[in-house]
């Protein structure tokens, strides 16, 4: 196949769901995507790592947040970040945000049915011209495009605040309010404690990060 | 000994469109020669600059469907480097690929020589420039400024000639001498000249065609003051 080459060794064996204990939100809103996602990596009882940045930037222009093992996660953004990039420059021009969402389903949809898939879990942003985007991927190769994006445990407690608050159009103020509320009911809720956040926002001028949203 | 099959593809190359390359100060620029196409054919779809990274770029001389080739191949291997290593190629990584796949087949059965020669130009992660050129042998050199394609001989002389620091001290500068060294041999004419200027940490640049043309008249006028001081004077 004449595309980016990845090295793979012998995998061991492991169960194929991933963790959920990584908290990501992504809300559409008037002609931006807002993504949140927390920033620690744990290793077994310890917090190793506690600003890891869990939203990758593909082609400047698309978010992408992982949730799962960190080691898959990053072997499988990379794989894609590269590959993206790689179309870039053979075709000239990007790829769009819906080719590029249902070229990664379509990577995770492979690898569940190959002798090793990656466990890791997606919520894609971006914005073209089609307007904003944000679509749900799980590691078994499922891909829905939704408004409201909740990746892992949070599901559990913060969808029904999602459904509330959410609405056509929102301003940035307002999608900001709403990922920070959802934070806050995981901090009052949930058992696995977190200390900070990351906020990165995608409109029609490309990616960039929130430092005091 | 003589490598007929290789010999024959140095001559494909000789018979193919000029491309020019200049180092200069923070600047490398690439300048080939835009065949007039038949007047129903969409000009956009001949492309002989070529950018295979954010920092490298390629031109080339010969058979634009062996060159094609080489350039996916490269486009690849750029990608592929930084996925291992999370560092982009440097300009002689990327080069030494393409003339390695290129020497594999000279020596392969069944196989023929690439018939193009490459001039890959850019600027290293440490913000060298370098100019290499490649030879459908599989060999590959640096260069402050060379030529490939046909006529090359004669405007590598002029390049001898006429290249120093101070003739390419800046962008302009380097420009002129690129664009002034491929109107050696191209017919005169800002349409007949394409050129793609290469900065470190920027991406690559076409230049339009009205800047083109300013410069393309500030040559003549130039070559024409020349002229004229040559004259004997009665």
């Amino acid at each position: 196949r004449d595309i980016v080459v990845r090295f793979r060794k012998n995998e061991p064996e492991r169960s194929n769901v991933p963790n959920m204990t990584d908290i990501t939100f992504g809300v559409v809103g008037k002609d931006y995507v807002l993504m949140a996602s927390d920033t620690t990596i744990a290793r077994s009882i310890f917090k190793m790592k506690n600003n890891q940045n869990k939203i990758r930037t593909l082609d400047n222009h698309i978010l992408m947040a992982w949730n799962g093992p960190v080691a898959d996660s990053i072997n499988f953004s990379d794989y894609i970040e590269r590959n993206l990039e790689l179309y870039r420059f053979r075709n000239h021009s990007s790829l769009s945000v819906h080719a590029g969402a249902y070229y990664i389903r379509n990577e995770l949809a492979t690898a569940i049915r190959s002798r090793s898939p990656y466990q890791v879990n997606i919520l894609l942003g971006g914005v073209d011209k089609n307007g904003p985007a944000l679509y749900f991927m799980d590691y078994l190769g499922s891909i829905m495009k939704v408004n409201t994006g909740i990746q892992g445990y949070a599901q559990h407690m913060t969808y029904s605040l999602m459904d509330k608050q959410w609405h056509e159009d929102m301003s940035l103020e307002e999608g900001i309010a709403l990922i920070k509320d959802c934070i806050a009911e995981m901090k009052k809720r949930f058992l696995i404690s977190f200390d900070d956040t990351t906020f990165q926002i995608v409109d029609k001028d490309g990616v960039r990060v929130l430092d005091n949203p | 000994g003589h490598l007929f099959q290789v010999e024959y593809a140095q001559e494909a190359v000789k018979k193919g469109s000029t491309a020019v390359g200049v180092k200069g100060n923070g600047v490398v620029v690439l300048a080939v020669e835009k065949k007039s196409v038949p007047k129903l054919q969409e000009e956009r779809t001949v492309r002989k600059i070529c950018l295979l990274d954010d920092h490298v770029v390629m031109a080339f001389a010969g058979l634009t469907a062996d060159a094609r080739i080489l350039v996916n191949r490269a486009r690849v291997e750029c990608q592929s480097h930084k996925l291992t290593v999370e560092d982009p190629v440097t300009l002689e990584y990327i080069t030494r690929f393409i003339a390695s796949l290129k020497q594999k087949y000279t020596q392969s059965n069944g196989r023929r020589p690439f018939g193009a020669s490459c001039l890959i130009a850019g600027f290293d992660p440490d913000s060298t420039p370098h100019l290499y050129v490649t030879d459908p042998s599989g060999t590959y050199t640096e260069w402050l400024a060379n030529a490939t394609g046909r006529s090359a001989k004669t405007v590598r002389e002029f390049l001898e000639k006429q290249y120093s620091t101070d003739s390419v001290a800046t962008l302009d500068l380097c420009v002129k001498l690129a664009v002034r060294a491929l109107l050696e041999v191209v017919q005169s004419g800002a349409k007949n000249v394409e050129v793609a200027i290469m900065e470190d940490k920027k991406s690559m640049r076409i230049l339009d065609i009205e800047s083109l043309e300013k410069i393309v008249s500030e040559i003549e006028k130039e070559k024409e003051e020349e002229a004229e001081k040559k004259k004997p004077k009665k």
